[in-house]
């Protein structure tokens, strides 16, 4: 029994007709495949690699920032030097002088961008807030992407009342402005702690600003990813996964999921830097880092009522909090472009 | 197109034994969208009392155009949705309201083919994966000699285990889809218009194998398409429906001959020939205008509106499923290509609608 191809002639029905089918498949392509073809186009992304590695920089100076007060700086991130006097080139200068200015960005090891109105190492100080402004942004999106994608994930799959409350939930903390909702929770918690049963979070630690800017930002992770679920639940293979009786918890975890994997990963580098701000932000306005611990928000706040004697005390802050941010954004818009299908017709591969 | 080798299936559902699967006064509604104010909510009829019956071994053709239901039943069938009324049974047990607990030591028994071969596959798994899981269900064993065999048997490569679906053509994606569906050893497939989204040349290539397989481990299909040309070789009996109801259904070859509802007779004239001359010199009599709403759909016999024979009766009696001798069963009070001695042994059959009359057709003119 033949079946007549068209053009190649005859194709043996029911033997082997791999070698003759075997053609390519669509121009765009899902599986591993998206990956590997989206790193290939992030590699060319030049304006993202450069960005990227500018937050890398970053990161690792901040994470060098023991090492450089110990054997540069030679102090600590705390430690203050009011009544200490300089020599720089010969001359002698206060470290913060007897009208109360403290001294500029010397260039040298010791107060390398200067001190601060008591008398601490600016450079030791930015270093030591870096640290805890990326380690709150890095914990905060974690949350952030975790619970979303438990949340979206239970309310698009389940649907009916389920999404209900959680949608309904969502719009009331949509319908307050991030901000203004972070510093009513910053403000409250930041005072008096935070004791759910075993749990006790103490006035002053950094987890209260990393859980509250986390919280916040659920929604706005939450609601695309529910859409997306939402769409992924009525596609063929979710039904068949059904038809052979796996649970719902399995259909999540193991059909839904995956197909969510590149929507998370190009919200991470977006919450990261959105964490960030809003840390800065908190801290700046008095609910978010305690002093006197330093983050580049509570550096922003302390240098602010100096900033017509001593600038740079605002200057150096604000100056990294642009450089992380503005590396975290160009490089997560190369990756979206990078895992976006659509961005094969843009580049041309 | 070819002809199956074999067809020993029952031709008239077996009275002697309990069927595989029997579909009881079977109903589905949809809740339609309400309108923005004081609107009257209404439901989408998509299956509305329809009662089949399936033989071990024996392919049930399910035919009718898009919108008409039979997709829907095909998931009731296998208990993907829920149905509104009616009964589900598989070999004499009722699953119609099994919980997905309950309904999982049923599943190895009864699985679905899709019709998008590219939707029906989690494009994040490799080949392995996705048959990989199937088989965790099958009595057989779920080691790697069991997937190189099944992928041999549906006609793949078994070094493809490791590839992702998109980097296979159309057809191959059908025949992973078959694999594993195939891999829980199933009594039961329900194949949801399995080739209509694959060339024509692709098509008789899945068809013969899925023909193959049934005759290998004695399959029973449901074959859903919407065209009666597909369905033609495979079916033992073909079931035509129409806007949630069966309109006619009968031994396959019977209804080529003889089709006896004038929708089946439009079905029968849309098919394509791919000669011009022999296209355009044939008799057709298709159906006029468009689908009815199955939200509201028409009083009697729900074809009346696009009937070229409806007459009075057929705008207010809705037509019972006559069985005429030979097993042939239509719904319609004016039946075509019957005999008077057709009408004179014509009963009411027992799958005919709970709301549809009781009076016996009469012949066109008589």
């Amino acid at each position: 029994m033949t079946l007549r191809d068209t053009g190649t002639g005859h194709v043996p029905v029911n033997e082997s007709a791999v070698g003759v089918l075997d053609v390519p498949a669509e121009p765009y392509a899902a599986g591993a495949a998206t990956y590997r073809l989206a790193l290939r186009r992030l590699r060319h992304n030049h304006r993202a690699i450069v960005f990227g590695s500018l937050f890398v920089l970053v990161v690792v100076l901040c994470l060098l920032a023991p090492v450089y007060a110990r054997y540069i700086a030679h102090t600590g991130p705390n430690v203050q030097h009011i009544t200490e006097v300089l020599d720089i080139n010969g001359k002698s200068v206060d470290v913060v002088s007897l009208t109360g200015v403290p001294v500029g960005p010397t260039w040298h090891s010791r107060f390398f961008l200067g001190a601060d109105a008591d008398g601490r190492d600016l450079a030791v100080r930015l270093l030591y807030g870096g640290r805890t402004s990326l380690a709150i942004g890095v914990m905060a999106t974690a949350i952030t992407i975790v619970l979303a994608t438990v949340l979206g994930l239970v309310a698009g799959y389940y649907g009916k009342w389920t999404d209900g409350v959680i949608s309904r939930v969502f719009d009331i903390v949509w319908a307050y402005p991030a901000l203004l909702l972070a510093i009513a929770l910053g403000v409250s918690l930041a005072t008096g702690g935070i004791s759910i049963g075993p749990v006790q979070i103490n006035s002053g630690s950094i987890l209260i600003p990393t859980l509250v800017i986390g919280i916040v930002y659920v929604p706005y992770v939450a609601r695309p990813i529910r859409g997306e679920v939402l769409a992924l639940r009525e596609r063929e293979f979710v039904e068949s996964a059904r038809a052979l009786g796996f649970s719902n918890f399995r259909i999540m975890a193991s059909e839904i999921l995956p197909n969510l994997t590149s929507t998370l990963i190009v919200f991470v580098p977006l919450q990261l830097a959105h964490s960030i701000i809003l840390e800065a932000a908190l801290s700046f306005l008095g609910a978010g880092v305690q002093p006197p611990a330093a983050s580049w928000g509570t550096l922003l706040a302390s240098g602010a009522p100096l900033f017509n004697v001593a600038p740079y005390l605002t200057l150096a802050p604000a100056t990294m909090l642009v450089i992380t941010c503005l590396g975290i954004n160009v490089f997560g818009d190369g990756l979206r472009e990078a895992l976006d299908p659509r961005a094969t017709v843009r580049t041309g591969y | 197109m070819m002809v199956p080798a074999t067809s020993a299936a029952p031709q008239s559902g077996a009275h002697d034994k309990v069927p595989l699967l029997e579909l009881e006064h079977l109903q589905m509604l949809f809740p339609a969208r309400a309108a923005a104010f004081g609107g009257k909510r209404g439901h989408v009829h998509a299956v509305d009392d329809v009662s089949l019956a399936l033989a071990e071994g024996e392919t049930l053709g399910l035919v009718g155009e898009s919108g008409c239901g039979k997709t829907t039943l095909a998931r009731c069938a296998v208990r993907l949705l829920a149905p509104t009324a009616g009964k589900v049974r598989f070999r004499g047990a009722d699953i119609t309201s099994l919980g997905p607990r309950a309904m999982r030591p049923y599943r190895k028994h009864m699985q679905i083919v899709f019709q998008d071969p590219q939707g029906s596959l989690n494009p994040r798994k490799r080949v392995r994966q996705i048959i990989g899981a199937a088989l965790e269900l099958s009595a057989g064993g779920s080691g790697d000699d069991r997937l190189r065999m099944l992928l041999d048997q549906v006609g793949l490569n078994p070094e493809h285990a490791n590839r992702f679906p998109h980097e296979f053509s159309g057809g191959q994606r059908q025949r992973i889809g078959v694999a594993r569906a195939l891999a829980v050893d199933p009594q039961l497939i329900v194949l949801d218009e399995p080739v209509s989204a694959l060339d024509v040349s692709i098509q008789a290539q899945v068809v013969n194998l899925l023909d193959d397989l049934q005759d290998e481990f004695g399959l029973s299909y449901i074959f859903v398409a919407h065209d009666l040309s597909v369905v033609r070789h495979v079916s033992d009996r073909i079931a035509v429906m129409y806007l949630g109801k069966v309109v006619e259904l009968s031994p396959a070859e019977e209804l080529y001959r003889r089709p006896v509802h004038p929708y089946t007779l439009g079905l029968l004239g849309s098919i394509p020939i791919p000669d011009p001359v022999v296209s355009r010199s044939r008799p057709r009599q298709l159906p006029r205008g468009e689908l009815p709403s199955p939200i509201d759909p028409p009083a009697g016999c729900r074809f009346h509106t696009r009937c070229p024979g409806a007459t009075d009766i057929c705008r207010e009696v809705e037509p019972p499923l006559t069985l005429y001798p030979g097993g042939h069963e239509a719904a319609c009070h004016h039946p075509l290509n019957v005999s008077s001695s057709d009408i004179a042994g014509a009963v009411r059959s027992p799958a005919a609608s709970r709301s549809s009359g009781s009076v016996v057709p009469v012949p066109p003119g008589g």
